[in-house]
This record gives C-alpha cells, sequence and structure tokens, in this order.
C-alpha cells in the first residue's frame, strides 16, 4: 500500500452507464470488497443487492407501527375526553359516539405515520449531514446529474489502488480519481 | 409500459432528452436564467391582490364578520364556499403525485410538481377561510385538542372539528410530502449552483443529500407508503368536508352522497387548476419535450371524466330531493335551482358539465387556448357550485317564516379575491426558487424507456 | 340653536370661582352652574341633540349616538340632577337592598289615560323590569307590548333633562318666577286668557287640581286631545243613551262575541283582561267553559279578528249597513233594516240566527275606529239581546272630562286666533304633531304670548312653545290613575327622577300657589278625603302594596237605548271609491313612544314590518292598481298629498288602505326621528279614522322595508296544525301526534327537574307583548333598521304569522317560536367547542364565553331560533349602562345566543327552594314570555311532575311538537289551534 492513499477517503470512479457501475460493483464483491459505495442521480433497483446488511423492510415496519399508534392514540384521546373526562350529554348522543371518532383517529393515524417515516427516513439516511468526505472528489457535483459514481473506501482491507484503477478500466468508468480524507 | 405506450401520438418525454439535458434544463431555469419580465408582472399583479387579502382581512377582523353578507338564517356565506374550493383544488395536486405514483403513471412525473406546490398554496388559502369566519377569530386555537379554557377539551362529535383535523393533518402531510420529494433535486441545485449563496440555499435544501444506494433505497420505501396513505388521506379530507354539510340536518344539506360529490368536483378543480398553470408555465419555460402533449391529453382526459362522474353526482342531487319526497328537501333544491341564486346554479352547470363536452372531441382536446379557458371556466364554476351549495340551503330550510336571501359585500370579495392573490404569488415563488418538474423522477422515466 | 356665550366668559367664571372661599363653595358651585354664562357654555360643550337628529337611521348613527350620549351623560353631571342621576350608588350598602335579591313594587302605567296595574322589579335599586299587577283587574297579570316598553321609556336617555326658554337652557328658578308671575298676571284677570291642554285625565288627583284651578281661574278653559281617542265611543254612547256612559266587557260570558274591527285585544280600555277573559273561552279541551264562537267584521285585520272563526272583510260603509241588518234582524231597529242588501249575505244569516240562539251570552264590540253609529248599534243589538247585565255592563265615564277632543282643540284654536288665550299650559300632549292637519294648532301655538309645554321630549310641540319643562316619567311621580272600570291605582315613583322631570300636579301647584308642595303629602290628603278609611295608614300602605284601591271599580249603572235612537243614526259612508283608514300603531300608539327602539324594533303581528309603516293595502286593489309591495305611492286626500310605500296584506279590505299613526315624526329624538311616514299630515277632525275619497298614484322609487318574515305560507310544513272543534268532539282524526321514539341508543335520563314549555295556538293573538318582555328580561339588543333588513334581528322570542286560504281573507296563525330545548339538539353535537350543551335538567345551555362564533348551530338548528352578534351590539346600544338587567349576561361580538328558558328565573327558584329545603312549586317559575302574556298562552314548568300544568297540557291529544319527524324531541310543544265555526255557514 502507498503511503498517499493512506491519507485519503477513497478511490472513486465515474461511469456514464448505470449496467458499467452495477457491473463493476458485482465484480467488487466477488473479489471480497466491503466498504464500498455506489453513488447516482436516480434510484437504480439493482445497486439494493450491495446493502442487503439491515433488514430492508424495517423502514416500512416502523412506519406502520407509526399508523397503528395512530389510530389507537387517536380514538384513545377521543374516548377518554368524550366519556372520562367530560361525560356531558351533547345533543342526546351516547357519550361514546364511536362513529363519530372516526374521522379524527383516521388523520391522526395519517400525520403520524407521515411525520414518523420522514423521520425515521432521515435517520437511516444518516441525514441531515451536511458534510461527507465523497464530496471533496472530483467532478463529484455529477453525480446528482447525469453520472454514477462508485466509491472503494481506503478502510477496506482489500484496498488496492493500482488494482482498482486497472479495474475501474476495465469497467470503462469514464475517470477515476481519489478522494481526499 | 412500452406497450402501453406505443398507441401514445405523443411520447411521455423528448426522446432526445438525457440526465444531463433535463437536468440542465430544469436546474439552469432556477439557477442561471435571469427572472424574466412576466415573473415580475404575475408576482406584482398576486401581490396586489394579496394586499387586497390583507385589507380585507384587517377590516375585518376589527369590525367583526357583520361586514360580510352573512345573516340568521344564512350564517356562512362566501368564506365557506372559498373554504371549500380551495381545499378542492388543493386535493388535486396530491391526488396526481400520489395516486398515479401508486399505479406507476410514467406521465405523473411530468407534472406532480407543479401540481403539489399547488396544493400547498391553496391548501394554506383554505386553511385561512375557517378562521376569518368565526365570530371570534383570535380564539380559533380553542379548537386544538388541549384543556384550553376551564379545562374544556373540542368536542369531538362536531364534523366542524373533524373538519380541523383532516385539513391541519393534510397541509403538515402535504408539505413533507412535497419537500421530500424536492430533497434530490434540491441536490442537484445545490451542486449545479454556481454563486455561493444558492449553494448554502439549497444545500441546506438537500440535507446533505449523496443519491448513495442505501438513500435511494430508503427514499423509494418512505415515499411509498407515504404515497400510499396520502391518496386515502386526500379523500378523506374531502369527504369531511362534504360531511360538515351532510351530517347537518339542514334541508338541501342532510344527505349521504355529499363525500363523493365533493370529492369528485375537487379532482375536477384540481385537474383543471393544475392545467391551468401548466399549459402557460410550459410555455413560457419552453418545456414542450418534457411536459408534453401528452400530459396535456391525459389530463384533459381525466378532466372529462371526472366532468362526466360530477355530472351523475348533480343528477343523483337532483334525484334524491324528488324520490324521498321530504317537502323541504324539494323546496330547497327547487330554490336553489330557480330561486334567488339561480344564477350560481346554472352557470356552475355550464362551466362545469356542459362545456366540457368539447373535450371529447380530440382536437379540441389538443387547442391549448381552448383548454385554458375550459380549465379556467371549471374553477370558476367549482367556486358557483360551491356557493350555491353553502348558501341556497340555508336560505331556503324548514321554516318559511326564515326562508332570505344572501347578499355579498365588499368585503367578502375581498377576501376571495385576496386568496387569490396569496396563492400565486406563492406559486410564481415556487417557480422561481425550485424545479418546476421533479427532476430525478424524469431521469427515472428516461432509464426505463432506455432499458423497454 | 345657538350660543352667544364667548371665551371671554370663561375669565369672568374663574373669577367667580376665585371670590369663593371654604364652605360655601359646594353650594354655591351649583348656583354657579345654574347662571346663564355657565349654562351657555355647556351650551356650547354638549351641542344638544336637537342638532343630532337628522333623517334616517341606521347602525353607524347608534354608534354615533352612543358617544353623543355619553356627552349627555357629562352634560347632566353638570347640573342640578347630579346625585338623581346616579341611582343607588354602591360605596356602601344603602338599607334593605342586599344584592342579587330583587324587591317589588305596585304602580300603574296609562295609555289614552286607562290605567293598568303594573308591578316594577327592582335589582340593586334600580327599577328594571316591569311585569302585570296580578291582583289589578285590568291586568291580573298580563301586560302589553307598550307596558313592556315603558321601561326602556323610563331609561332613555335622550328625554329632556334641562328645561329651556326659546330653546336656552333655563334655570328652575326662572321657571319658578315665570309661574308666580303668570299666576299673578292671570289672578288679575280671573284666568280668562289662561288655557290648560291635556290629554285623557282620568287621575282624581290630577281632576282635583284641575278644577282646583278652574275655581282660583274661573274664566280659564281646560281642552283635551288624544290622537287616539276614543271621541266615537262617546258619540256613539250620546246616540244611543243620550249621555255619554262607558261600557265593560266580560267576554268571559260571552259564548258568542261579534267583533266590529274590535280592538278589544290590542288597544281598548281593558283589552288586556279582555284578553285574559276572552281566552279563558277559547280552551277546546276546558269542559268547564265551553269554546265561544267568534265573528268578526272588519276592514282592516285586527288581533280579535285573527282569532275568529269567521271574518268578514268588508269595506266601512258594508260594515255599517251589515250591522244595520243585523240589528233589524234581531228587532234591535228599524225592521226594514233586516232587508238592506248587504255583500256575504250568507255568513251574516248565520252570525244572525247564532246571536237569536245566543240571546243573553252575546257580546258586540265595536273598536274605537269604527264611526259613532256603529257603536250606538252595537248597544242596541246588545240590549235586544239582554246582553246588558250578562255581558255588558255600563258604568259612569271614567274620564274626569269625557269631551270631544277635536271640537275642544278647534276651540282653543280659534281662541288663540281671535287673541283670547294669554297662556297657554301644554301637559304632555304632542299636538304640534298629532293634531289633524286642518287643525292649524301648530300656527296657532307660535301666536301665543306665553305657552309652557309640560313633555318628556324636545319634541316638535317643545319647539313651538316659550318654555319646555322636561316631565317626568310615570315611574318617577306621584300621581293616581283609574281603570276600564274605574278601578282606582295610586302611583307611586319607582325612583327619583332620572333627569329632573316635574309632575303635571307639580306644575299646577306651582300656577296654584301651593310653593314648595309636595306631591305625596298632596296625594295623601286627597285621598285621605277620598277613601274615608278610617285607619288611614293601613289603607295608604295597602293600596300601594297591592297597586289598587279596594272596591274603587265604578258601580253598574242601568241605562237603556232610547227607542228613537235608529233615527238620529247618521247616513253609512260611501261604499264606492279608495279610502284611507288610520289606525293607532301596535307599538308607537299615536307616536308618543317613537324613540323607543324596542317598539321601532318590535315586528307588527300581521305586516312583520319594523321600524316602518307603510300604506297597506288588499292583494286585489295591488292587482287592480298594478302595485307590487314596496313601490312607492302617493296618496292624495283634500288637497294634501304624501308618499308612503306599499306593503299587501291579506285580509284587508279592498279599496282600503290602513296607515298607521306615529310615524315620520320630526322631532322624536336619534331613535324615532323620520322613521315611516307622517299619516297627521294627511288627517282631518272630520275623518279621524275614515277618509273616503283617496286618491292613489304611483310614483317612482322603491322602499326598503325591514320585515322580520319574508315568507307567508307554509308551504305545505306542518308547523301549524289546526283543526276545527267538530273534528274534535266528532273524534275525527286529530293531526296526528309526533313520531315514535324508537332509537338505538338509550336516551339521557332527566330524574329531577324536566324544564318544559307549552304554547296554545289558541291563546297566542299575537300581541307582541313576550317578545318585548324576552328583550326586556334578557339584555337584547336594538339592532336597527339597517341591521334588521339584513336579516340579523336578534329576539330571541319571535311571533311567526301563517296564512291559510283565500289571498283576500285568508286565516291568520300566529305561532310564538322561542328555542325548542330539544332533547336530540342538533346544535350541539356541530359545535366544536361544547359551547352549547345539554343540563341536567334538559336545557339546552348556551356557553358565550365559551363560543367561538362557527354558527353552524344556527345552520343546524330546524327552527332557525339562534341568533348572533354580527356586530358589537349591546356595545352600540345606545341604552344606559345601569339599565340593562344585572341577572342575565351582556353578549358581546362574535357570540351565539338564544332563549334560555329564563335560566336565570329558574336558577333563582332552585336556590331558593334549596334554602327553604323544598321541591319547586308548580308555576313558582315564569319565564319572561309567560309572565307577559296577556292569554296565559305559555305554560312552562317541570314536565316530570305530572301534576304540573306544562305536563297536563303535553298530555292533551291536541299537544303537538314542530318538525317531530325530524327526531330533534322538542321540549317546547304547541298546542293544535282549533277553531269553532258555525257549522251552518258553509266557507268556500
Amino acid at each position: 500500500m502507498s503511503g498517499e492513499t493512506e491519507s485519503a477517503y477513497g478511490l472513486i470512479g465515474a461511469f456514464a452507464d448505470p449496467h458499467a457501475a452495477v457491473a463493476m460493483a458485482r465484480h467488487l464483491r466477488r473479489d471480497g470488497f466491503r466498504r464500498f459505495e455506489i453513488y447516482s442521480p436516480l434510484p437504480l433497483e439493482e445497486t439494493n443487492e450491495f446493502i442487503a446488511k439491515e433488514p430492508r423492510n424495517w423502514l416500512a415496519l416502523i412506519m406502520f407501527a407509526a399508523a397503528i399508534g395512530g389510530v389507537v392514540i387517536g380514538f384513545v384521546m377521543q374516548y377518554v375526553i368524550a366519556v372520562i373526562g367530560y361525560p356531558i350529554n351533547i345533543g342526546g348522543r351516547p357519550l361514546n359516539s364511536w362513529p363519530a371518532f372516526i374521522p379524527v383517529a383516521w388523520e391522526i393515524c395519517a400525520l403520524f405515520t407521515v411525520y414518523i417515516g420522514f423521520a425515521a427516513f432521515l435517520a437511516f439516511c444518516r441525514l441531515p449531514k451536511l458534510y461527507h468526505p465523497v464530496f471533496n472528489a472530483p467532478g463529484f457535483e455529477r453525480a446528482s446529474q447525469d453520472r454514477i459514481f462508485l466509491c472503494v473506501e481506503t478502510r477496506d482491507p482489500r484496498f488496492d489502488n493500482q488494482q482498482l484503477q486497472s479495474m475501474f478500466h476495465e469497467h470503462r468508468a469514464v475517470a477515476i480519481g481519489e478522494v481526499p480524507l | 409500459m412500452a406497450t402501453a405506450e406505443t398507441h401514445w401520438r405523443e411520447p411521455v418525454i423528448g426522446p432526445e432528452q438525457n440526465y444531463a439535458t433535463v437536468s440542465e434544463h430544469l436546474s439552469d431555469l432556477v439557477l442561471v436564467q435571469r427572472t424574466p419580465l412576466w415573473w415580475y408582472a404575475g408576482f406584482g399583479v398576486s401581490m396586489l391582490l394579496f394586499l387586497w387579502l390583507v385589507v380585507a382581512a384587517v377590516y375585518l377582523l376589527a369590525n367583526g364578520i357583520g361586514v360580510w353578507g352573512v345573516n340568521i338564517p344564512v350564517a356562512w356565506g362566501w368564506a365557506l364556499a372559498n373554504y371549500v374550493w380551495w381545499i378542492g383544488i388543493a386535493s388535486g395536486g396530491t391526488f396526481i403525485s400520489s395516486l398515479f405514483y401508486l399505479v406507476g403513471a410514467d406521465w405523473r412525473n411530468g407534472v406532480n410538481r407543479f401540481a403539489e406546490s399547488l396544493t400547498l398554496f391553496a391548501a394554506a388559502a383554505a386553511g385561512l377561510m375557517p378562521i376569518f369566519h368565526l365570530g371570534r377569530q383570535g380564539l380559533f386555537y380553542w379548537l386544538f385538542p388541549y384543556p384550553s379554557v376551564m379545562g374544556i377539551w373540542p368536542q369531538f362529535r362536531s364534523p366542524l372539528l373533524w373538519d380541523f383535523f383532516a385539513l391541519l393533518c393534510y397541509i403538515l402531510n402535504s408539505i413533507v410530502f412535497w419537500y421530500i420529494g424536492l430533497i434530490p433535486d434540491c441536490a442537484t441545485l445545490r451542486d449545479r449552483a454556481t454563486t455561493r449563496r444558492a449553494q448554502i440555499f439549497y444545500g441546506l435544501l438537500a440535507l446533505g443529500w449523496r443519491g448513495s444506494a442505501r438513500h435511494w433505497r430508503n427514499y423509494k420505501i418512505v415515499y411509498l407508503v407515504m404515497a400510499g396513505f396520502m391518496a386515502p388521506m386526500v379523500v378523506s379530507v374531502h369527504s369531511i368536508v362534504g360531511l360538515d354539510f351532510a351530517a347537518g340536518i339542514a334541508a338541501g344539506w342532510h344527505s349521504t352522497q355529499w363525500p363523493p360529490y365533493f370529492f369528485i368536483g375537487a379532482l375536477y378543480s384540481g385537474w383543471a387548476s393544475t392545467l391551468l398553470l401548466m399549459i402557460p408555465i410550459r410555455r413560457l419555460y419552453r418545456l414542450e419535450r418534457i411536459v408534453t402533449e401528452r400530459h396535456i391529453e391525459v389530463i384533459a382526459k381525466l378532466m372529462l371524466a371526472t366532468g362526466l362522474m360530477l355530472a351523475y353526482c348533480y343528477a343523483l342531487e337532483a334525484f334524491q330531493p324528488f324520490y324521498r319526497g321530504d317537502q323541504a328537501e324539494r323546496d330547497a333544491y327547487l330554490y336553489g335551482a330557480f330561486g334567488a341564486h339561480a344564477g350560481s346554479f346554472w352557470v356552475r352547470n355550464s362551466l362545469n358539465i356542459f362545456l366540457p363536452q368539447l373535450l371529447w372531441i380530440p382536437a379540441l382536446r389538443r387547442n391549448r387556448v381552448l383548454l385554458v379557458l375550459l380549465s379556467f371556466g371549471i374553477v370558476v364554476g367549482m367556486w358557483f357550485e360551491r356557493f350555491n351549495f353553502v348558501v341556497t340551503a340555508l336560505a331556503h330550510d324548514y321554516i318559511p317564516s326564515y326562508w332570505f336571501t344572501f347578499s355579498a359585500t365588499i368585503w367578502d370579495e375581498g377576501i376571495l379575491y385576496g386568496s387569490i392573490g396569496l396563492v400565486l404569488a406563492g406559486f410564481f415563488l415556487f417557480i422561481r426558487l425550485l424545479p418546476v418538474v421533479s427532476m430525478f423522477e424524469l431521469r427515472e422515466v428516461i432509464r426505463r424507456k432506455e432499458r423497454a | 340653536m345657538t350660543a352667544p356665550s364667548t371665551p371671554a366668559d370663561l375669565p369672568a367664571l374663574r373669577r367667580k370661582l376665585a371670590q369663593e372661599t371654604g364652605p360655601r363653595f359646594w353650594r354655591s358651585l351649583e348656583e354657579l352652574a345654574e347662571t346663564p354664562a355657565f349654562l351657555e357654555l355647556l351650551q356650547q360643550e354638549f351641542p344638544p341633540f336637537a342638532a343630532a337628529a337628522v333623517q334616517g337611521f341606521d347602525r353607524r348613527r347608534f354608534l354615533q349616538l352612543m358617544a353623543a350620549s355619553m356627552a349627555l351623560g357629562g352634560l347632566t353631571g353638570c347640573q342640578k340632577e347630579v346625585e338623581q342621576r346616579q341611582l343607588s350608588p354602591y360605596v356602601e350598602q344603602p338599607p334593605g337592598i342586599v344584592p342579587g335579591l330583587s324587591r317589588h313594587y305596585a304602580t300603574a302605567t296609562s295609555l289614552d289615560g286607562f290605567g293598568y296595574g303594573v308591578i316594577l322589579r327592582h335589582e340593586m335599586g334600580r327599577p328594571l323590569k316591569v311585569e302585570g299587577n296580578p291582583d289589578h283587574p285590568a291586568s291580573l297579570g298580563g301586560s302589553s307590548a307598550i307596558g313592556q316598553a315603558s321601561i326602556l321609556g323610563l331609561y332613555d336617555p335622550y328625554r329632556a333633562q334641562t328645561i329651556t326658554q326659546n330653546g336656552q337652557l333655563a334655570s328652575d328658578s326662572a321657571l319658578r318666577t315665570m309661574l308666580v308671575e303668570r299666576a299673578a298676571a292671570l289672578g288679575a284677570t280671573h284666568g280668562s286668557g289662561l288655557r290648560l291642554l291635556t290629554g285623557a285625565v282620568t287621575s282624581p288627583s290630577l281632576a282635583a287640581q284641575i278644577d282646583a284651578l278652574r275655581k282660583a281661574y274661573p274664566q280659564m278653559a281646560w281642552h283635551q286631545w288624544e290622537a287616539v281617542d276614543r271621541d266615537t265611543v262617546r258619540d256613539g254612547a250620546r246616540l244611543a243613551f243620550g249621555r255619554v256612559i262607558d261600557t265593560v266587557c266580560d267576554f268571559a260570558r260571552a259564548d258568542l262575541v261579534l267583533g266590529i274591527e274590535s280592538d278589544a285585544l290590542s288597544a281598548a280600555p281593558g283589552h288586556l283582561r279582555y284578553a285574559r277573559d276572552f281566552a279563558a273561552r277559547r280552551r277546546p279541551d276546558d269542559a268547564k267553559s265551553p269554546m265561544s264562537r267568534l265573528y268578526a267584521i272588519e276592514s282592516t285585520p285586527t288581533l280579535l279578528g285573527a282569532k275568529a272563526d269567521h271574518r268578514l272583510v268588508m269595506k266601512p260603509g258594508n260594515i255599517q249597513h251589515a250591522l244595520r241588518l243585523v240589528a233589524g234582524a234581531v228587532k234591535a231597529g228599524p225592521s226594514d233594516w233586516a232587508n238592506i242588501p248587504v255583500p256575504q249575505a250568507q255568513e251574516l244569516a248565520g252570525l244572525i240566527a247564532d246571536l237569536q240562539a245566543h240571546r243573553g251570552r252575546c257580546l258586540v264590540h265595536a273598536g274605537r275606529a269604527q264611526p259613532a253609529d256603529i257603536h250606538a248599534l252595537c248597544h242596541a243589538i246588545n240590549h235586544a239581546l239582554d246582553g246588558f247585565g250578562q255581558t255588558v255592563h255600563t258604568i259612569e265615564p271614567v274620564e274626569a272630562l269625557p269631551t270631544d277632543g277635536d271640537t275642544s282643540l278647534a276651540e282653543l284654536v280659534a281662541d288663540i286666533e281671535a287673541g283670547r288665550v294669554d297662556t297657554l299650559f301644554i301637559l304632555g300632549v304632542n299636538a304640534a304633531y298629532t293634531a289633524p292637519a286642518d287643525i292649524g294648532i301648530a300656527a296657532a301655538l307660535r301666536l301665543v304670548p306665553h305657552s309652557i309645554y309640560l313633555g318628556e321630549r324636545a319634541d316638535e310641540t317643545a319647539e313651538l312653545c316659550h318654555w319646555h319643562i322636561p316631565a317626568a316619567h310615570e315611574y318617577e311621580m306621584w300621581s293616581d290613575v283609574r281603570a276600564y272600570d274605574g278601578t282606582a291605582t295610586i302611583q307611586q315613583p319607582q325612583v327619583r327622577p332620572l333627569y329632573g322631570g316635574r309632575s303635571a300636579h307639580e306644575i299646577l301647584a306651582m300656577l296654584l300657589g301651593e310653593a314648595r308642595r309636595d306631591d305625596r303629602t298632596a296625594l295623601r290628603e286627597r285621598w285621605r278625603h277620598a277613601s274615608g278609611a278610617a285607619d288611614f295608614e293601613r289603607f295608604w300602605t295597602e293600596a300601594l302594596r297591592a297597586g289598587v284601591v279596594p272596591n274603587s271599580a265604578a258601580a253598574p249603572t242601568r241605562v237603556a237605548p232610547r227607542p228613537d235612537y235608529a233615527t238620529a243614526l247618521p247616513p253609512p259612508a260611501a261604499t264606492a271609491g279608495l279610502s284611507l283608514l288610520y289606525r293607532p300603531d301596535l307599538g308607537l300608539w299615536d307616536g308618543r313612544f317613537a324613540d323607543n327602539g324596542w317598539l321601532q324594533e318590535m315586528a307588527r303581528p300581521f305586516t312583520r314590518l319594523t321600524w316602518d309603516n307603510a300604506a297597506e293595502i288588499a292583494p286585489a286593489t295591488a292587482e287592480r292598481l298594478g302595485l307590487q309591495q314596496s313601490d312607492m305611492v302617493e296618496l292624495a286626500l283634500d288637497g294634501k298629498k304624501l308618499r308612503a310605500p306599499v306593503w299587501i296584506l291579506p285580509g284587508q279590505a279592498a279599496e282600503c288602505v290602513t296607515l298607521r299613526l306615529g310615524y315620520g315624526r320630526r322631532r322624536a329624538g336619534p331613535v324615532g326621528t323620520g322613521v315611516g311616514v307622517n299619516a297627521y299630515r294627511l288627517r282631518s277632525a272630520r275623518n279621524g279614522w275614515n277618509a273616503p275619497g283617496l286618491a292613489l298614484a304611483k310614483v317612482s322609487g322603491r322602499h326598503l322595508f325591514a320585515s322580520e318574515q319574508h315568507e307567508w305560507l307554509m308551504h305545505g310544513e306542518n308547523l301549524i296544525r289546526a283543526t276545527t272543534l267538530e273534528q274534535l268532539h266528532g273524534k275525527s282524526p286529530v293531526p296526528e301526534a309526533g313520531t315514535s321514539d324508537a332509537s338505538l341508543y338509550p336516551g339521557f335520563a332527566y330524574d329531577g327537574i324536566a324544564w318544559a314549555m307549552s304554547i296554545s295556538l289558541n291563546s297566542c293573538i299575537g300581541c307582541q307583548a313576550c317578545v318585548i318582555a324576552c328583550q326586556a328580561e334578557n339584555n337584547i339588543p336594538v339592532v336597527g333598521k339597517e341591521e334588521v333588513a339584513r336579516g340579523r334581528i336578534m329576539h330571541w322570542l319571535r311571533i311567526d304569522r301563517y296564512y291559510e286560504g283565500p289571498l283576500d281573507a285568508p286565516a291568520t296563525h300566529f305561532q310564538p317560536v322561542p328555542c325548542m330545548h330539544c332533547e336530540n339538539a342538533p346544535c350541539e353535537v356541530v359545535c366544536p367547542v361544547q359551547a352549547t350543551v345539554h343540563d341536567s335538567q334538559g336545557l339546552n345551555v348556551m356557553v358565550y364565553n365559551r363560543c367561538v362564533g362557527t354558527r353552524f348551530c344556527s345552520n343546524n338548528c330546524p327552527y332557525k331560533v339562534r341568533r348572533f352578534n354580527f356586530f358589537d351590539y349591546s356595545g352600540d346600544d345606545p341604552r344606559p349602562r345601569e339599565s340593562w338587567n344585572p341577572e342575565v349576561t351582556v353578549r358581546g361580538r362574535g357570540v351565539m345566543e338564544k332563549c334560555t328558558y329564563c335560566i336565570q328565573r329558574t336558577r333563582q327558584a332552585m336556590i331558593e327552594a334549596d334554602k327553604a329545603n323544598r321541591p319547586i312549586a308548580d308555576g313558582e317559575v315564569l319565564t319572561a314570555c309567560q309572565q307577559a302574556c296577556p292569554t296565559q298562552a305559555i305554560v312552562f314548568g317541570n314536565k316530570n311532575d305530572t301534576a304540573s300544568a306544562v305536563a297536563r297540557r303535553k298530555a292533551s291529544a291536541l299537544d303537538y311538537a314542530m318538525l317531530d319527524e325530524l327526531n330533534t324531541r322538542p321540549r317546547t310543544s304547541y298546542e293544535t289551534a282549533v277553531r269553532n265555526p258555525n257549522p251552518s255557514i258553509k266557507t268556500s
């Protein structure tokens, strides 16, 4: 391992074609690389296979739980107020006018789901995170426009600058560069 | 997809478009292009209207709602009509971006950003109305679910309270739904921005979005679930607005058909207002290759279909009082159709039902000027529908001795026209500061086309 | 008005003040305040109201006037009455006044001279609410709208507050000096040149004083003028009996009543008593007293006519013919009368048969607006049918001077024009406004060398007189008054004069040289003689407490009509052509109440008009002349012209235009000035009630009416259920009573008290007393014509009026509509903030301070009984702060309000019952409307108590709930209207 790469975050290559980037990623995984990441200006279904670490449905589960919680909290709030807190005769209607409590319960459910879901999403994405080393990569601004980037981190035990360079080349990377730390 | 597209004359996006071109075109509109003159003009006019709203509101708050035309029995007037109207306009956007996302319609990606932004400002305008219309506006917060004064909570059997919750949750959710869709595009703007201020501004909005695989995967999940909730929510919101009236006992209001009736009307005005704004913007921003003829055609057809559904609702509205045979209800309907406010009744029928039948003819459907005119007509017609609906039932309730009419004052008008200014001003700011079409979703469309 | 004072006066005043030292300062400030210079200065500072009174009146005027009345408050503050203005300052508690405990004092009000016993409720020493006096024969606890509104008249900030001489403020001492001078001057001439002009006088003490005056000034003359006079009644008596006789009717004993445009329920002396007795005989389910039958023959609708089983609409001339026919048929007149051709002969035949069948049990009554011969004929018919002694009693005239007003006034004017009048005292008669146009009183008044006017307001007459002395309100003075049957009441002041008013007694006393005379002492002396009671103190306190002088009613006299009366009758009026009918207004009477906002805003029973009078014409006439509602027309009568808006009135006789008196005031204060059109400008002494030869021409322009009700018909809604006695007894189907109480959910249980109300459509005569009583009790603000026209009237209780049958002669239904207090209240369910909820007694309560004003409750109220404060109506109401009822919250802007079943009264009763540890007795709580109702149409109480009156009413088969198909389960229910038509008459 050469000295200058010690100070680097990793080696990054830009691809014009998503397939190429994915192909290279598959190659890397075959060779036992673990610490690499694909950055794309649009979602690529194929990339999901490279991040199968955490069970992928947690986020959905959390939102589901939020929905259930919303309904329960929404209804119980109304029930407690109308039946226990203030058992007032309103227009001769029964204290527990449960059909009338459904709309509010549903709205609260939707509110909880969307907001908790959003919070969970940010947490899972580690956002907001205004600085990240990969932003230092040359030409990385195109990662949000028309280029797919693949970055292999120096922390990866199998990291070898030369080998990776050639690998990028053979996968038709349009640009290769080091990501300074 | 591909098979589905073949029989379209126009593609959903220009074949020459690629990742780079859409990114450049759309972000340059915001970052590079100098503010065009028409924008200043439009924004100026909107702000003047908005100023009118401010004046009307101040006068209203100072003197009480007596300055309006409301009375006993017609205790609800324009404010409520405006409210229902704006909510309706708002619904369209959410519906496009949520439901058509779920069904995976590609054309949706060309227009959802317009529509959603419109939703936001329309919902805000709608939110003002119920507060203005209170007798003691300063105390609207007593509707929040907490023991406000003397430890009293709100009364959850009231449709108005359902409405309050629905509107509040709807506005809050729409903001998140709209914003989450903006994050990747803000990242693009951040990266393309040349000035420091723009970089910081969009950088903050982008929250440090990197478009990593993990980001995208979570994004897809959360957006899917949100869409799954927003679609039924928008249905519920306008249905609850319908319940405001259906749950009442007033003759002409007390009927189960209003929730769907209102929702369909809402979509209708939603499509119309979207077209109304989209067609000029498309032209002014040279978006013809991105927002193609097809988008317009699709929405035009949707409009036609929804118009037919609404026609069915109107027919039912006419049929039920006579079928049910309640004297008061019959009187109320006939009064609406032929009474003091009959004008609004026939305006609504003409603009909402009769004229839009022109859309059957493909040539007319593709005539953008006509489309704009028809859409405008529908937006106006929907207001008259709301007005007729709110006022006539009250003016002609069970007790003949208390039949009366409603006549608006200039302060009613100030609130309505002013609120239009509020919405337009917001919309102009949006088209100046943010990409009017979702860029990354266009990239998806392009990719799908490439793979097909 | 001019105020010649210049700033130069100020230093002068300062100097004067500077000279004052030590203890004399305070007393001398009063004197100072009366020096002309200072008064003129005030004049400049606070321009008097005459300046503020302009044409037209809307909400903005209210705001201005409120400010102005504050200014006036400041003005009074500078005056001698300062300690009287402040009623009961609560700095230290006055003896005997307990906060929250109300006290009651009896007195009487008078209308055209006749007294009606009232009891005033005092809170914290302030009289705040008028109720009828149950012990008084003319009231029996009932009251009229005018009586109810009298309390607002007492507090009216626009009453005259200062003595003026030629429009300038004058001092009390100046007045005394003037009177002494006049007394001296007149004494020298034995009072020739002294003239006294009063209204109808029944007050024994005032009459006595006037007699004393006549003794002191033998040459003087006493003239009398009432715009709404009873000349025709007196003339009728002269025609029939040869002398003036008052008749007292006994409706309780009348099985058959014939009303000739009778004002027996609306205006006749004793009408409240008559209404009570009449209603007592109109209870279909009352086994003891069979339901009476009522015929009415009239040209313009009357309250009595609205209740009639057979109402014949005729032109005045035809009425005269018809009554002659009846008289002839029942042997009360020449037999050849019996075949006079008249319209509606079939109905009349049925009537005649009925009359003969009810010999001795029938009663014929004619209104004061009918000509003398009608009254004579009524006497004759009553006599021929043995009515005298049975249903009609005759007594000696109650009035002290039963003279003909028109003649009397004409004489006065003649004397003035002949220069025979030197000093004219006008006691409370606004002659300049109410006198017929052809008696030029206004012009004449200017000729009088010394004219002194005692009047409550700076009105049209005050303007023309040299001196204007503010008159004390009836509730501010010691006096006495007699009722329709002669019963006397000693009027005790309820409060010291708020604005320094003087009483007529005081003025006459000064004229008689009785210096520093005290009305009370004088009154006591007079009654000490009159009563001849052994223990006078007991008599006095008892009389004051009860509000009635025991057995002071006039003894019946036996008289019989002259056999030849028929020959003396004047010929009937022509029946051809348009004629103009002048009628008193139910609220403004002759115009004296024009400054009373409650009465102005009271919807009239038939037109439902507020803030206006109109040319009321029959639909047929409107069609003939091509007139629409609220068109403007020009009424021309013997050369005089008047523009008036048209109101089309079903049940009005064709070719008859009715114009209500009392409107179009020029100087009636800010409330009444310029409201409506002035009928007096057309009225002539000759045709005081019915003027033939009217010419009517449509002119350009339309008028904006402020009517509370815009729809006349029920449109198939089952709001009012009506049937006939025949059907009822024939057990033929009464309109079905209610829907089933089936429900998925268990209802709420109301063990203990369940307040409920029942309103009898048979008893309600539409007199509006309950509406004004509710307004007085519940601090309901006046909103002004503009707001009423915009549909924002605030009355918690309204009396809906519906027509049934042919447009020209429809049956009229009155339906009082308060809050229904539904057990399944639709309003409560839709309130998002629990501002309106049910209480444990089933009341639908409104929590004002919780209301945010969504107004959904009003939309959801099928009965439309909720009212909303679109503006700060209470704040803008010009009435003085101290006149609001402290028991009831004054509502602010943006809050919904409605009938509470007078919750303040129910709560008070519950507290009293709790203290005594007893249940609330039935009838212990009277709602304001119930208490005011002269016919006991409204019954209120605990429906859980099966013995209670309300429970019994609700048990009746006639009881029904309005709109019960909505399953609102109202606590307020109605008694089906039952008519008792003559089976032999087949009405189309």
